[in-house]
């Protein structure tokens, strides 16, 4: 059960005005990180919603309330490690150099409805291209 | 081999590997390129396109090594290499050579271009049906779309349909999603008002507003297709409930435990691969005849103080309310009001008896009840509605089943007899949904209104079925894992991989009095099963304890710790949560001791006591942080991750993120695991890099300081909503840090990553011979995967019962540089790994641990455990 609502919002670290509902934080970050291109923010290395201005920087890498996932590590006693002799294998993929698949490029060049993604404008736009790559397809 | 060392340098990302004698040379271009290639050609039957070289022409600058340089001279400028501490003679007897010109030629490795296809070819072909069906034609003019509004606004969906109906001369066919309204003709007026009345003689303003037009080439368009369906399956008198329509007349009754099942169907319409296709899945939903009413009576009657005991019954609860079919959750009782209060409603007050009455014709019967309150979602709160809500008991219906059925072992196999189906049986229910739809007269309507018509028959592809994998006993024995992926079998001819050198010396076992007999025989069962496995264990120290009490087996553990034992098991009587949540407490977070809890009825169980002692063996082989099987990998230095989260069933704003990521399975067969605590609030991992940090360092110690060359990460938990999310904030993030961190550690290039979401919730399935579950290592890359995507289906585990379900793979992030055949098998092997279960799992084993863990720790231990166990399956 959702106790308080107090915790339930969280304050934007790149405009103090927005207050996002806790669980929209993650994506509201994203969306607010290109509209807010020139204000820089380090982001803590222990957390990616930590997103903190240099100055405060040092001091948020000493408070973090994440230190914990490494802050326990330091204190590790030497193991022996298991090691076995390689396992044979009739083959050998360590020099594969494959490309990668971009299916951008496959979904552009047949008959296929893509998805627009992105700000509205960024929509319309695409709408527009897609009219005429369609236009395009039809013809050949 | 020195021929190929002396003809220029190792590629850096090989430099990580152990054994040199294997390691695939870089030529340099003066030296026969062609011969290089010439060689992995040989390797690679598949015409993959080769990476492309650049030669660039540069004189030497002091400032090349912070570039990718690949030349040998360069890596003087390097600070401290691994590579450099591993200069043979051969390098510097070319390197000087080289030097003595004053230009030279640089190969300047861009990526390796595009492939074509993300279809792989190994494999058995074979011929498969799936529960999609092919739209033989849909409408292909444009559609307009309008959007509406009601003044003063109606709140059922379905009402606001039914006052568009009356209007149907003046839309003419249309279409209605509850805002949108999509005609297939325009309206003569950009802005059209209707005035209307209701069946009660209210009187209702409705807007209709141009909005656009939509072509049938446009995402849009998928949403009309779903809708046209969606009109078409009305005719077939379903119910629509939450998202899909389910048959309520067919409804399943299970009486004796309050439960109907109401058989249904999921469909969508979407873009696939080439075609347009329509998925249709069998679903059930489980439907309790009970209200909240009835929970509370039982309350009154049974408990002495039944405000307490209501609210722990009903807080948290997820309810129907059948009059609007919506759900809302029970956040507090009110035992202070009833139905009788008044509130404010349109500026009039109004009791909720008449509320209920005038808006939905629902009598409340009884006027005592206390009011549930439930905060809004923050869906609706955005919408703008108030952020309480206020609902009756008697009006809504608990959903879901609660943890004590789940626990009803009679009442999960009644209702897995109805809801598991065979193949076959699913085929038919999927022909006659098929039937249904086309023949019912109002859904044919007003499919050839829109001109849609649907095929018949299940869309045939085909499938490759890989081979079975080998998978290596002791001594690196190898067996074939046969076709059904089981190889229980072979563990008493072969015994495992690796077992402690010394075996089981120092243990104990702690039991009550009352079991010591089935102790003493399970113990036993115990030493010959793992003897026939080669793993030698010694007799164990007893403990018997008076009575059962937690306090007792805790103060037991304690003393038995102070021996510094390696393991200690605990015979328990039956499975109590709280028991087994302390015994674990106990020996993960105070004590770092691996624990192993059997119940009485599994130990004392005579019959199949052989069968589980092995099993039982196996698993404390693991937790000590041996492996009992591995399998042959053709790849090396290679790490594999998997990351899941649970969420706290103890504080619900917690979750707990595990990460397990295999050491390079080739030459080292433990796996690394990390638990970090995360906010339930966020679907996306925030702290993935920290645990991947810890990881890698530990590879880094187990192998010589060198880091993994491929990094092949499979992440499970995510919905396919927050796919683009997870490559923006996750991705993204992962691969920045990799290339700081390996630049850090002074390799030159980064690793080879590929970033792999794995979704086991899939309403997509196969089947094989026209009713038969395709047998384990079933690849489908074609036909029903997604356009957009660079994704396989594969059917890795082998099922007794009902239909298997594909787990389905999605590249989100790629520059592994493996074929998709190679990422295929890689995947197909990587589910054979799970060591409580000796055949194949669903998702690859480090998914199947980190999930293991993250929910032992979400469920029993609530934070993170001891960082000394975890190089050892101790949450197995």
């Amino acid at each position: 059960m959702e106790k308080n609502t107090g915790e339930d919002f969280a304050t934007c670290p790149y405009d103090n005005a927005h207050r996002v509902l806790r669980s929209r934080l993650q994506l509201h970050l994203i969306k607010c990180r290109l509209n807010h291109p020139h204000v820089e923010l380090q982001k803590c290395p222990l957390n990616q919603l930590h997103l903190v201005p240099e100055a405060e920087f040092e001091r948020h890498l000493m408070s973090c309330p994440d230190r914990k996932i490494i802050a326990h590590y330091k204190y590790v006693d030497e193991m022996k490690f298991l090691k076995h002799d390689p396992i044979e294998s009739e083959e050998n993929w360590d020099d594969t150099e494959s490309g990668n698949y971009n299916p951008e490029t496959y979904a552009r060049s047949n008959q296929i409805i893509r998805k627009p993604v992105g700000p509205p404008s960024k929509r319309k736009a695409f709408r527009h291209e897609e009219e005429e790559r369609w236009q395009q397809l039809n013809r050949l | 081999m020195s021929e190929d060392q002396s003809r220029g340098r190792r590629r850096p990302s090989r430099e990580q590997q152990g054994s040199g004698s294997r390691s695939p040379q870089e030529t340099l271009p003066s030296s026969a390129g062609g011969g290089d290639s010439r060689r992995r050609r040989e390797r690679e039957p598949s015409d993959e396109p080769r990476p492309s070289k650049v030669y660039k022409k540069e004189p030497i600058s002091p400032d090349r090594s912070s570039t990718s340089s690949r030349n040998e001279n360069s890596r003087k400028e390097q600070p401290s290499t691994s590579a450099g501490s591993r200069g043979g003679g051969g390098d510097s007897a070319d390197a000087g050579d080289n030097a003595s010109k004053r230009e030279r030629y640089e190969i300047v490795h861009t990526r390796p271009s595009d492939i074509q296809t993300k279809m792989g070819s190994g494999g058995a072909p074979v011929t498969l049906q799936t529960n999609y069906y092919r739209l033989l034609t849909k409408p292909t003019w444009r559609i307009f779309q309008y959007h509406v509004d009601f003044s003063p606004p109606i709140e059922l969906r379905r009402v606001r349909g039914g006052m568009l109906s009356e209007h149907r001369a003046t839309l003419g066919g249309y279409l209605y999603d509850g805002t949108k309204l999509f005609t297939s003709c325009k309206l003569s007026e950009e802005k059209t008002v209707i005035r209307a009345k209701s069946k009660f003689g209210d009187s209702y303003t409705i807007v209709i507003k141009y909005v656009g037009v939509i072509s049938m080439t446009e995402w849009q368009s998928l949403q009309i297709l779903n809708l046209i369906l969606r009109r078409a399956m009305e005719g077939l008198k379903l119910q629509l409930v939450g998202r899909n329509f389910y048959d309520a007349l067919a409804k399943i009754d299970l009486r004796e435990y309050r439960l109907q099942l109401w058989p249904g169907y999921q469909t969508s319409i979407r873009q696939h691969e080439k075609d347009i296709l329509l998925c249709a899945e069998i679903a059930h939903k489980v439907m309790r005849t009970e209200t909240v009413y009835d929970i509370l009576k039982r309350c009154t009657e049974t408990a002495r103080d039944f405000e307490e005991e209501f609210r722990r019954n009903v807080l948290g609860l997820t309810v129907l309310t059948d009059y609007n079919n919506k759900t809302y959750r029970i956040n507090d009782v009110d035992f202070s009001k009833n139905p009788t209060k008044t509130f404010k409603c349109k500026e009039k007050e109004v009791s909720f008896i008449d509320y209920y009455y005038q808006k939905y014709h629902i009598r409340i019967r009884d006027q005592k009840q206390p009011l549930l309150i439930s905060k809004a979602k923050d869906r609706a709160m955005r919408g703008g509605s108030s952020d309480i809500i206020i609902l009756i008991p008697e009006l809504c219906r608990p959903t879901g089943l609660t943890d004590t059925m789940r626990s009803n072992f009679q009442l999960m196999r009644a209702m897995a007899d109805h809801t598991r189906m065979n193949p076959d049986r699913r085929i038919d229910r999927l022909r006659i949904f098929n039937q249904r739809l086309q023949q019912t007269e109002a859904s044919v309507q007003v499919l050839n209104d829109w001109n849609m018509a649907l095929d018949r028959h299940l869309v045939e592809l085909n499938g490759r079925v890989l081979e079975p994998q080998r998978i290596v006993f002791s001594e690196h024995r190898k067996e074939s894992a046969g076709v059904q992926a089981d190889w229980t079998r072979y563990f008493r001819e072969n015994g495992l991989f690796t077992t402690p050198s010394r075996g089981l010396e120092r243990w104990s076992v702690i039991a009550t009095n009352r079991n010591s007999r089935e102790l003493r025989n399970f113990v036993e069962s115990l030493i010959r099963a793992a003897g026939g496995m080669q793993m030698r264990i010694s007799r164990p120290r007893e403990i018997m304890l008076y009575d059962d009490r937690n306090h007792s087996y805790i103060q037991a553990m304690e003393d038995c710790s102070r021996q510094d034992p390696q393991l200690i098991l605990c015979l328990v009587p039956n499975n109590n949560a709280e028991r087994y949540s302390s015994i674990k407490k106990k020996g993960c977070l105070e004590r770092a001791i691996p624990t192993q809890v059997i119940t009485q009825k599994s130990a004392g169980n005579q019959r199949g006591l052989m069968s589980i002692a092995t099993k039982v063996a196996i698993q404390i082989n693991c937790k000590l942080g041996y492996t009992p099987w591995m399998i042959d990998l053709p790849l090396s230095g290679l790490m594999t991750i998997g990351y899941d989260v649970a969420k706290s069933t103890r504080d619900r704003s917690k979750a707990f993120g595990a990460l397990v990521a295999s050491m390079d399975m080739k030459t080292n067969a433990t796996f690394y695991s990390t638990v970090a605590e995360c906010s339930s609030h966020d679907v996306l991992a925030n702290s993935l890099w920290p645990m991947m940090t810890k990881a890698l360092r530990q590879y880094r110690r187990e192998h010589e300081n060198k880091l993994p060359t491929r990094i092949l990460f499979y992440r499970d938990g995510v919905g396919e909503g927050s796919l683009r999310q997870v490559y923006e904030h996750e991705v993204k993030d992962v691969v920045e840090k990799l290339d700081q961190e390996y630049k850090r550690c002074g390799s030159e290039k980064p690793p080879m990553f590929a970033y792999v979401v794995v979704s086991k919730s899939i309403n997509t399935r196969f089947f094989m011979n026209r009713g038969q579950n395709p047998t384990p290592g079933t690849i489908v890359d074609d036909v029903v995967t997604l356009p957009e995507r660079y994704d396989f289906f594969l059917v890795s585990q082998s099922v007794r019962q009902g239909t298997v379900s594909p787990t389905s793979y999605n590249i989100v992030y790629s520059n592994i540089r493996l074929t998709p055949d190679q990422m295929q098998l890689l995947t197909y092997k990587m589910t054979h790994l799970y060591y409580n279960w000796s055949g194949t799992t669903r998702v690859p084993a480090v998914c199947q641990y980190a999930k293991k863990l993250a929910t032992l720790v979400a469920t029993s231990l609530y934070q993170p455990p001891q960082n000394a166990l975890e190089k050892k399956l101790y949450y197995l």
